[in-house]
């Protein structure tokens, strides 16, 4: 928040709101930097040669702990060369004062809620809103490849003239001699804990380098290589389950239901 | 003065002691006056850490805050320090001892935050202290398995114990790809702001899952470089129950999966806790007649 008019916002807008707050020409207190990625210094250097003052919004609990709303974290180097000014504001309870200073400046900054540290996040109760928005993208990047290539997998057992055992469930003579070009190897790998004659090829793709080897001089128990558990077939319950439930949220309920008639027709 | 701490004194009660030492305080003051106080404070400073305020003694370290039982909170943390987090939880909408066991272990990386201002006194204060005052968490595993020849080496590199929850991903993210690039693999971003658990568990490597039903101890047997899987191992335990197994093993109420880890409940069901990693073996840890 670098612009002058900003601070006349940030006033008319704690005043609005009724808020308990201070206004001191200081540099915001030591405390925890609501921003993820902040700018460098280095940013914020051009503006303060105008004499445009650094702007903090800094949230102070009945702890005493301040959440720094700012976009440049404030390092001494700025002091000789930067004005700032830091509305200390109460945020009590600390769920809704928080709460209402992240929207606000999400809202004036024009920036999305991965922007915001994941802890500010869930402190201010925003997760609790508008959950999908707290929820790591790399998780839900997989969660949908996943769901993805087992629809994709349940279609072509479908249509393609492969079973559903070829397509997902492991050959029956077990996992010694099943190829490593099968596509769910992970489903009998989820049977090595029962005790039976397990291939360790089967784990080759769980260390550090992909496509390694385990080297697993496992005891064996049994020689049977009967297959443990697992998914045989169809579409794990849980990541449908996952899918519906993005969809529903993405697209709405009759989305849903489209989607559940054509997967159970 | 006298007066005033033979009336704090005379709440023999814990459950009053913790809940009205405050007002105790505030009314003595008012009729013996503050300076007389202030010297009854230092008589009753066992207790509080200053004039007014609770200290809390935990009896665990800080890893209870992802162990999802709540007899094991009153138990080991006691009513001092559940009221002192949960007095500094209220603001964030937790009322009571579940709400905080439930809001403590879908958000652990908030607790840090949360419970700044809390005084921690005794054996396991500079654990609390380490992680809420200098955000330091050990990495390595809290259990003390068993140790066990099972011949086995896996290419598993899981050395980051589940405690490391408690701090945020971002800041402990080269941590986490230098000591569990297994588990990164699989799940790239930790969430350990937003239900942690359920993300883990929905992305857990379903081959390490299985191998929980070999049994614990034998997981934490297997090697991997020449290192015990000690970690797997509590990951395994706190995926399958919510418990940390070194707590459940301080209470006795450690879950076996297989016959083998039956020498836990037999030998080292009162082995006690550090919050730093501990390499040194217990004689338990030896168990003949396996």
């Amino acid at each position: 928040m670098t612009e002058a008019t900003n601070v006349e916002a940030v006033r008319r807008w704690l005043a609005e709101r009724g808020a308990v707050w201070t206004e001191r020409w200081e540099p915001p207190p030591r405390g925890i930097y609501a921003l993820r990625n902040m700018h460098p210094p280095t940013h914020a250097e051009e503006a303060c040669r105008q004499g445009l003052p650094l702007v903090y919004i800094a949230a102070v609990d009945r702890n005493g702990i301040y959440y720094i709303f700012g976009d440049v974290a404030w390092t001494p180097q700025l002091e000789k060369i930067c004005r700032s000014v830091t509305f200390v504001v109460e945020a009590e309870p600390l769920r809704e004062g928080l709460n209402a200073i992240v929207k606000f400046v999400a809202r004036t900054r024009h920036l999305p809620w991965v922007s915001f540290r994941p802890e500010v996040l869930r402190l201010a109760g925003i997760c609790d809103e508008v959950r999908i928005e707290c929820e790591p993208r790399e998780v839900w990047k997989k969660m949908v490849e996943a769901a993805k290539s087992k629809i994709k997998n349940k279609t072509e057992a479908a249509g393609g003239g492969r079973t559903a055992e070829e397509a997902g469930g492991g050959s029956p003579e077990g996992p010694g001699q099943d190829d490593a070009k099968s596509a769910n190897r992970l489903n009998y790998v989820g049977g090595v804990g029962d005790g039976g004659g397990r291939s360790a090829d089967g784990l080759d793709h769980v260390g550090g380098v992909p496509g390694r080897v385990l080297h697993a001089e496992m005891r064996r128990d049994s020689g049977g290589g009967v297959l443990g558990g697992g998914v045989r077939g169809g579409l794990d319950p849980a990541v449908v389950a996952a899918v519906l439930k993005a969809v529903e949220r993405c697209l709405g309920r009759e989305a849903v239901e489209r989607l559940t008639a054509c997967l159970y027709v | 003065m006298e007066r005033c701490v033979l009336f704090v004194f005379s709440m023999t009660s814990v459950f009053f002691r913790e809940h009205l030492l405050g007002v105790v305080y505030v009314h003595a003051t008012r009729r013996v006056g503050a300076e007389d106080c202030e010297a009854s404070c230092v008589a009753v400073r066992q207790r509080l850490n200053t004039c007014g305020f609770m200290v809390c003694e935990p009896d665990i370290d800080p890893s209870i805050l992802i162990h999802r039982d709540p007899r094991a909170w009153e138990e080991l943390l006691g009513w001092r320090c559940i009221e002192a987090f949960l007095e500094r939880a209220r603001g964030v909408g937790v009322r009571d001892l579940p709400g905080l066991v439930d809001y403590s272990f879908s958000a652990p990386s908030t607790m840090w935050i949360l419970l700044a201002g809390v005084e921690f006194v005794g054996s396991y204060a500079s654990c609390w202290e380490d992680y809420v005052r200098r955000r330091r968490v050990g990495m390595g595993a809290r259990t003390r398995f068993p140790w066990l020849d099972v011949g086995v080496e896996l290419d598993v590199d899981i050395r980051i114990s589940p405690a490391y929850l408690l701090l945020p991903f971002e800041e402990t993210k080269r941590t986490w790809q230098r000591n569990a690039p297994t588990l990164l693999r699989y799940i790239p971003e930790i969430p350990t702001a937003l239900d942690p658990h359920y993300y883990i568990s929905k992305f857990f490597p379903p081959q390490l899952r299985a191998f929980s039903a070999r049994g614990y101890v034998w997981v934490a047997n297997t090697k991997s470089r020449g290192r015990r899987n000690a970690p797997l191992a509590e990951w395994l335990y706190w995926l399958n129950t919510r418990r940390m197994p070194h707590i459940d093993m301080m209470l006795g109420k450690f879950e076996p999966r297989s016959p083998i880890d039956m020498i836990i409940a037999k030998d080292c069901g009162g082995a006690s806790a550090s919050c730093r990693q501990n390499k040194r073996r217990l004689k338990c840890l030896h168990s003949a007649g396996v």
